[in-house]
């Protein structure tokens, strides 16, 4: 039993360096800071001065919004980068090894969390003092916990996304694009879940993001405890319930790769 | 002419049938909907041309620096770069033509924003300058065109430029005003934004949809052609030298 759960931990951890490397091929430190963390800052500053224009106290909720969405954003390139195996010509090599594919693609994407939550916390450091935005030490480390959570939860939507576009490689950026701004509307990222109505309000519920971005504002109003706790448990249940979603996709399709000899997803 | 029919059935081929290139005619709708949300929600109906502008001028920048600015290293990767290069046809003039069609096919996300505006929030924008709407969209695509085929350029000239094109996006929609206008910025910004056709074509399409009326329409619409056309002759001579230089080293296939 602990052997087995070993063996599961060590091939998530290969995979989640495995992934790394791609990112490590893709940027250096200094395209990633003068390139991808500036075009993330612009983003969150572009919604933070639309917020000034549209009334008192908007520039701050967009900017609190917006920043967590950064997180958001990294966790549904997930959906990008699970597709990668296909175009690396690994996944055929994935589903006749003897771990599990499934198991293999949900660490491979890994190292986006990271990635995200930097930029998320850097836009909330660094932009913060624009519109007035304190924040405590206390606050800081409460919040970094938050974004690490609200990372995870749209990270297993990502996957959940890629697991479904796995053999459709070019629906990948259309897919987790259009997730991406439908959380922005329903999310509470540039308004409140009650300027949307009821029904849309529900689905907002259902997405991640949705609880932890309350969450946050509401450390950020200085109403931390319970209500903050009881947030965060909804939001990891609504990830836990995406996570198991993508894995049962996943699952269903490798195996019915191995049966039919396709090995490859492609049906 | 034929060369110009060929490279648009070729480039419109390419988008059609490149799921991924349609990205921001799926994206384009649903923004529409946020910046509607976002001024429905402020409470003040004069900003509604604000939502309006925004989401069209995202997409055809976007249009612009991800397909656009994609066209000869496409070719590189469909290995047809080489053939095309052989070809007795300027090569210049065969990526401009290609361009064209991609930013043609970007000015439909102008329907897709008025049908979200129509349908979802039950708004019909009104138009109180056609004239200048239409111009200034005219004008737009054109400096946008320019623009991308500067990009196309710079993506084959330099690797690094390649690396940088996903962050061509937000810093140049924030300075190029396509939300704020750029007055509303801080003073230092001005002198770089105004460098950015973007910021005069926004201003120009919210003042269109402005009851009042709008002033000096031709001379903005001359600023905006006139960066347009010095962002595609620069584009040019930088594609004419890489061009030249590939055809004299033999290095086509390996730059």
């Amino acid at each position: 039993m602990t052997s087995g759960i070993t063996r599961r931990v060590r091939v998530l951890l290969w995979a989640a360096r495995a992934g790394a490397a791609d990112h490590s091929a893709v940027f250096t430190w200094k395209t990633w800071l003068f390139g991808w963390f500036v075009r993330m800052l612009a983003q969150v500053l572009f919604f933070a001065t639309a917020g000034n224009l549209l009334g008192p106290g908007q520039a701050r909720y967009l900017l609190v919004g917006n920043a967590v969405l950064m997180v958001a954003l990294h966790g549904l390139f997930a959906t990008a980068s699970t597709t990668w195996e296909l175009e690396n010509g690994t996944l055929p090599l994935l589903v006749a090894s003897p771990s599990s594919p499934s198991l293999v693609l949900t660490g491979r994407s890994l190292f986006w969390l990271p990635d995200g939550v930097a930029c998320g916390l850097g836009a909330f450091l660094l932009l913060g003092p624009v519109v007035h935005l304190p924040i405590g030490l206390s606050a800081v480390a409460l919040v970094t916990c938050l974004l690490v959570l609200v990372g995870l939860t749209t990270y297993a939507l990502g996957l959940f996304l890629g697991s479904l576009v796995l053999t459709a490689t070019d629906l990948r950026n259309v897919v987790s694009n259009a997730a991406l701004v439908v959380m922005m509307a329903l999310s509470g990222v540039e308004v409140p879940a009650s300027a949307v109505g009821p029904v849309l309000g529900r689905i907002g519920a259902a997405l991640p993001l949705t609880h932890g971005l309350l969450a946050i504002r509401r450390v950020l109003d200085g109403r931390g405890g319970g209500q903050v706790a009881l947030l965060a448990a909804q939001e990891a249940l609504v990830g836990a319930c995406w996570l198991a979603a993508a894995v049962a996709v996943l699952t269903l399709r490798a195996r019915r790769s191995r049966r039919d000899g396709a090995a490859l997803f492609l049906t | 002419m034929s060369l110009l029919a060929a490279a648009g059935r070729f480039q419109g081929q390419l988008v059609l049938t490149h799921r991924d290139y349609l990205i921001d005619l799926v994206r384009t709708p649903l923004l529409a909907a946020v910046f509607l949300l976002l001024v429905r929600h402020s409470g003040q109906p004069q900003l509604i041309a604000y939502g309006l502008v925004a989401p069209v001028l995202m997409a055809v920048w976007s249009m612009a620096m991800l397909i656009s600015g994609e066209v000869v290293d496409s070719d590189r990767q469909l290995g047809t770069l080489e053939l095309v290069i052989a070809a007795p046809v300027d090569f210049a003039r065969l990526v401009v033509s290609r361009v064209w069609v991609t930013t043609t096919i970007s000015l439909l996300t102008v329907v897709e924003v008025f049908a979200v505006s129509v349908l979802g929030f039950g708004i019909t924008p009104e138009v109180d300058h056609p004239v200048v709407l239409v111009l200034g969209l005219l004008a737009t695509a054109a400096a946008t065109a320019g623009a991308a085929g500067l990009m196309a350029a710079l993506f084959v000239a330099t690797r690094t430029a390649r690396t940088f094109q996903n962050t061509l996006s937000y810093p140049f929609l924030l300075l190029g005003g396509v939300f704020v206008p750029l007055d509303r910025l801080p003073a230092w910004t001005h002198p770089l934004g105004r460098l950015i056709y973007l910021s005069w074509s926004a201003d120009l399409l919210r003042a269109a949809l402005a009851p009042a009326p709008v002033a000096g329409a031709a001379w903005r619409i001359c600023v905006i052609l006139g960066l347009g056309l010095l962002a595609a002759l620069v584009g040019r001579l930088v594609l004419g030298r890489v061009v030249r230089m590939v055809r004299e080293t033999g290095t086509v296939g390996l730059r």
